[in-house]
């Protein structure tokens, strides 16, 4: 049997894996036990969320490896479980080369929101951590207009942007400034509240507890650049929000 | 604001953050659930201790526990599940004030609300490894490891 295309499938799961947002030692987990299943030997596996190796021997003893190099990462859940379901369904049921390419190309393009859902997600999320840090119902409006702020910039601006962290540092400046003109309306807004709940939209919650869940499957070294990641992330927010503040005077 | 209202108010900030997350739609009453009794948790140790990172420690174990169950239940990866449930318990709030406060130039402000911030997220960290390590990682590692040699099925 020929199991070099198989192995290049199963590296491009793999790597959808990692930008839709999974554990390191998923990825290699999943990529062992589906080489397992075609009857590849001795399979090694390196991943970090930016690179995949992977080297195995096939049923004649030679040796075959491949490389993918990831450049973006994301939190997709529900790709990410349909990519699980798959790789379950293709260790039990070893599907051949055609059904397998057609079944992860369909991972790929799965949906589950739409961009008005995501918006309301948005909205929501903002209301609600606007109210649960304190603010009223009006601050819980207001918050819901800056998550619509930052959806409209995640959509047009964040693919724009060369460097991510300089992308946060813009997003949280405009957020900055539009909370602050909540507070100069004079209509009894508390522009703090209002921020905060722009804020929890913006907090790499996914870099931190990967990190966490990496370092304790032993991947120390995708533990310490997610946590890197995770404090880049929160100085770029503060100094973001900063500016406006210093311009026109802290709450 | 009372108790309840801050529960519900969380079990709605951790379904919005699983739209956000586009996870299923039939996925998201369980992190709305998740995300409400772990704030829950949280507040009920934080009155008995008064420590942010017991509190913190207590809800963040009940969230991966939660989680990990319900990843078996659902046949789902535990991160899907996790990562809404612990929204709530981020300190948001602690580091805009810190931010704020060192904007302002007074530090000592700035270091107390910092170092809640840390407490947090120290506590949700710890509650997570010693969640994991409850779980006994040793013997699907060693099995994991004969798999990879060609010797024994999972």
């Amino acid at each position: 049997m020929e199991v070099e295309p198989y192995l290049d499938l199963f590296l491009e799961l793999g790597r959808s894996m990692v930008e839709a947002g999974a554990e390191i030692y998923r990825v290699e987990d999943t990529i062992i036990r589906l080489c397992g299943a075609y009857e590849m030997r001795d399979v090694e596996v390196f991943a970090i969320r930016s690179l995949i190796v992977v080297s195995v021997k096939d049923g004649q003893g030679r040796v075959l490896s491949g490389t993918k190099r990831i450049y973006e990462t994301g939190i997709h859940m529900g790709k990410l479980e349909e990519l699980n379901q798959m790789s379950r369904y293709v260790c039990a049921e070893r599907p051949g080369l055609n059904e397998l390419g057609r079944r992860l190309k369909q991972c790929r393009s799965f949906k589950s929101v739409n961009r008005r859902e995501t918006l309301l997600g948005y909205m929501l999320a903002a209301f609600s951590f606007a109210c649960f840090f304190g603010g009223r119902l009006r601050d819980g409006a207001a918050g819901a207009v800056l998550g619509l702020i930052l959806f409209v910039m995640d959509q047009k601006l964040a693919k724009k942007c060369p460097q991510r962290l300089v992308y946060v540092v813009l997003a949280s400046m405009v957020l900055g400034f539009c909370g602050m003109m909540w507070g100069r309306l004079d209509m009894g807004f508390q522009p703090d509240k209002i921020m905060i709940g722009a804020i929890m939209l913006l907090i790499p919650g996914m870099a931190f507890m990967n990190s966490m869940r990496d370092m304790m499957s032993n991947n120390q070294i995708n533990g310490f650049f997610s946590c890197l990641d995770t404090l880049l992330t929160a100085g770029a927010i503060a100094i973001g929000f900063a500016v406006p503040l210093k311009l026109l005077g802290g709450v | 604001m009372d108790l309840l209202t801050k529960t519900v108010i969380c079990g709605m900030g951790s379904l919005a953050f699983g739209i956000v997350y586009k996870m299923k739609a039939e996925r998201l009453w369980v992190v709305a659930v998740g995300g409400g009794t772990g704030w829950f948790v949280y507040s009920l140790l934080f009155l008995l201790t008064e420590s942010i990172f017991v509190g913190n420690l207590g809800a963040s174990m009940f969230a991966a526990g939660y989680s990990e169950i319900m990843a078996r239940r659902k046949r789902a990866p535990v991160v899907v599940f996790l990562l809404p449930c612990l929204i709530p318990l981020v300190p948001g709030g602690n580091l805009y004030y810190a931010m704020n406060h060192v904007v302002l130039g007074d530090m000592e402000k700035a270091f107390e609300y910092l170092s809640g911030a840390m407490a947090a997220a120290m506590g949700i960290a710890a509650g997570i490894i010693t969640l994991s390590v409850i779980l006994c990682w040793g013997r699907n590692r060693e099995l994991l490891h004969n798999y990879r040699k060609g010797e024994g099925k999972i």
